[in-house]
């Protein structure tokens, strides 16, 4: 069902717009969907100046349509450097073209491997940059519930992206592990998994459980 | 073909989205977050918590200055300031759904959500 409401999606687009690029992506591109799945759909085209995500319902199927344009790449170049969350590229990276007459996701997918490339080669500093980050996160602590959650939330998310660059500074995340970065981390790392896991979501003690798991374990392993 | 021809029309004028995206950021991160509430049960809880209450500090942000949804801000406040829970998931939960009742049910017809990624 899903192969054939996508197909048909596909050459609708087509048909309206001959020559926007169009590639399948996400679960069912690479065949792990299921009932429940989204249709998503990667565009490009040579006229838009902007990226953007649409999605709607066709036949009771979320239909995710993404639609990228290069200047993403330096709009978003520092977090796509430094983060594990790069759900997007994975999107791209992951797709099977269809129409691609202009070669705009062919210069996207070439733009990713460039900043694998980066990523490879400068995994170092970006992880003492994310250290140091995480040492004046711990100093300023926030007196608004709010904004001490984030910074919680920030310092934890600075340590798996550390986890990510250190172990797998290559890799980009498919969908599921993006969704759940712990399980790829339980595996290689449980000591790390434990305490990620004792201190989400933030609680009274949280901060106090983490300061003193980055001074014995994580900024001696990382 | 409706919704076919909506998304095919959207996306052939760029000009289009950038005009009519007000108020869908908003919607998009309502269903967003139902979303992750929907499927928490795929997740270990503690980072199912994080994950759902991450989204709802980032919708919060967004339209803590707005005017037209300051009750429902203050509404969200009060739930962030506890401890995540079973409890403040259904209260949230909740709250998220009068929100689309109250602005976007008669504004998103055929489900269209439109998120600029600038």
């Amino acid at each position: 069902m899903h192969k054939q409401v996508a197909t048909e999606i596909i050459d609708y687009l087509h048909s309206a717009c001959p020559d926007l690029s169009i590639a399948l992506t996400g679960s069912v591109a690479n065949g792990s969907y299921n009932e429940n799945s989204d249709i998503d759909i990667l565009v490009s085209h040579k006229d838009f100046t902007n990226s953007y995500y649409v999605y709607g319902y066709y036949k009771d199927i979320k239909i995710g349509i993404f639609s990228y344009h290069k200047k993403i790449f330096w709009q978003k170049s520092l977090d796509l450097l430094y983060y594990y969350q790069n759900l997007r590229i994975g999107y791209i990276y992951y797709s099977q073209i269809i129409y691609d007459s202009d070669k705009l996701i062919i210069d996207l997918k070439d733009r990713i491997d460039d900043l694998l490339l980066r990523k490879k080669l400068l995994k170092k500093t970006l992880i003492s940059d994310l250290k140091s980050e995480i040492k004046e996160l711990l100093s300023n602590r926030k007196s608004d519930c709010i904004e001490h959650k984030e910074s919680l939330y920030a310092i934890l998310n600075n340590i798996i992206s550390i986890f990510f660059l250190k172990e797998y500074s290559s890799k980009i995340l498919t969908k599921k592990e993006a969704i759940d970065p712990y399980s790829i981390i339980k595996e290689k790392d449980i000591e790390l998994y434990n305490i990620l896991r004792a201190c989400y979501p933030c609680h009274q003690n949280s901060f106090k459980l983490i300061q003193k798991a980055i001074d014995s374990y994580i900024f001696i392993n990382y | 073909m409706e919704e076919l021809s909506i998304l095919a029309r959207l996306l052939s004028n760029d000009d289009l989205l950038i005009n009519n995206a007000t108020g869908y950021n908003e919607n998009f991160e309502i269903r967003s977050i139902l979303r992750l509430i929907g499927r928490r049960e795929s997740l270990d809880t503690n980072f199912s918590f994080c994950q759902i209450e991450t989204a709802v500090i980032a919708f919060y942000k967004q339209i803590k200055s707005m005017p037209k949804y300051q009750l429902y801000a203050e509404e969200l406040r009060c739930l962030l300031e506890q401890q995540m829970s079973d409890n403040v998931i259904l209260l949230l939960e909740a709250l998220l759904k009068r929100m689309q009742t109250d602005f976007f049910i008669n504004t998103d017809t055929v489900g269209i959500v439109i998120k600029n990624l600038r």
